[in-house]
């Protein structure tokens, strides 16, 4: 099997997971897609030194998170949630709301600032190492426990805020 | 503190949300389009840099000055040469792809304003780069300076090694001028 025909299989397996990680990096579907996409570039270019030492996985996880960063800071991105959605997100009917309801997490993940965003995926999704998790953001661990703390801190203040919020529109209505 | 089972719904919330999104489709071929384009980037890039003097120099285009500079005249073509040794920045190519792989399209052409200075070809490409704003498009790219013969090239180029830009410099009268440029 030559290079391009060993890199297509690769992709096409990988590409679906790859994907689903750039939607929880970015939020946006589309980006997600055209991430994937650069980051199966750079893939290729890189393929025969990653294939040989066995971590295609590893690379694609770093390439996609550093691509993902280099995209915010070009393109000046932000990741607030529109006013609208919030609203959606906080009239839900629902005062069952916790962090496991997909709109809810999607709400409070998209709140959190790009490297908390990041830290949180590749430790809870990715199930990375705290080191691991360093080496691919390429920053310290003490940085990752503080960013993982940070943000676990602000994701259960937001599901704290929502649930104030229901309650008190339920009293409101009563 | 966060205990464990919040944590764990939080793993369990991501992989559920993960699961929502929808199949991309095929994205192997057109990836592996564009890894083919970069590699040839790359080759070609490889190839000026072997075939250059030993003498080059590299800078940081992004800590340098800004003052005037030339500016390129609209739709010069690549046939259309000031410069009395020809085209030498023809034979790098310049990668102008945004991360989305939309390209952007290459700059061909040639300063409207000629004029010799005693200022190295680093000194102008870095004036030249603040002056024209490629330096905030591009903050990432540092310049590589090439000898080449009678002529100086100056190369543009990102971490990764895509090439954004090339000047070439001619030597007239003892003084560096900027003939032709080709640039994102």
């Amino acid at each position: 099997m030559d290079r391009d025909e060993e890199f297509v299989a690769f992709a096409s397996r990988a590409s679906a997971g790859l994907v689903r990680l750039g939607y929880l990096l970015t939020g946006d579907y589309d980006l997600a897609k055209d991430v994937t996409q650069e980051t199966l570039a750079r893939m290729y270019v890189a393929w025969p030194k990653i294939r040989d030492q066995g971590r295609v996985h590893a690379y694609a996880r770093t390439t996609m998170t550093r691509q993902v960063h280099d995209w915010r800071r070009r393109h000046r991105m932000g990741f607030e949630l529109p006013t609208a959605e919030l609203d959606n997100h906080n009239s839900s009917a629902d005062p069952a709301i916790d962090l496991a309801n997909s709109m809810a997490l999607l709400a409070a993940v998209r709140s959190l600032e790009p490297r908390e965003r990041t830290v949180i995926v590749l430790r809870y999704y990715e199930d990375l190492s705290e080191i691991q998790t360093a080496e691919t953001m390429r920053c310290s661990v003490s940085a990752v426990k503080s960013l993982t703390h940070r943000a676990m801190t602000k994701l259960r203040r937001y599901q704290l805020d929502s649930e104030d919020t229901v309650a008190t529109k339920g009293k409101g209505q009563s | 503190m966060i205990r464990s089972d919040q944590e764990d719904a939080l793993a369990r919330g991501l992989r559920e949300l993960a699961g929502d999104v929808p199949d991309p489709g095929n994205l192997a071929g057109k990836a592996a389009e564009l890894g083919r384009r970069k590699l040839r980037v790359r080759r070609t890039s490889y190839l000026v840099a072997a075939a250059g003097t030993a003498a080059a120099a590299t800078l940081a285009v992004s800590s340098l000055a800004s003052t005037g500079g030339p500016n390129l005249l609209p739709g010069a073509g690549s046939s259309s040469t000031a410069s009395s040794i020809g085209d030498l920045t023809e034979a790098i190519t310049v990668d102008c792809l945004d991360a989305s792989g939309k390209n952007l399209g290459v700059n061909v052409g040639q300063p409207d304003s000629q004029m010799g200075s005693k200022e190295t070809p680093g000194q102008q490409a870095t004036r030249w780069a603040a002056a024209t704003e490629f330096t905030s498009r591009n903050p990432e790219a540092t310049a590589v300076i090439q000898p080449r013969g009678p002529a100086t090239l100056v190369i543009f180029k990102e971490p990764d090694g895509i090439v954004r830009g090339v000047l070439q410099f001619d030597q007239v009268d003892g003084a560096w001028v900027l003939s032709l440029l080709r640039y994102c």
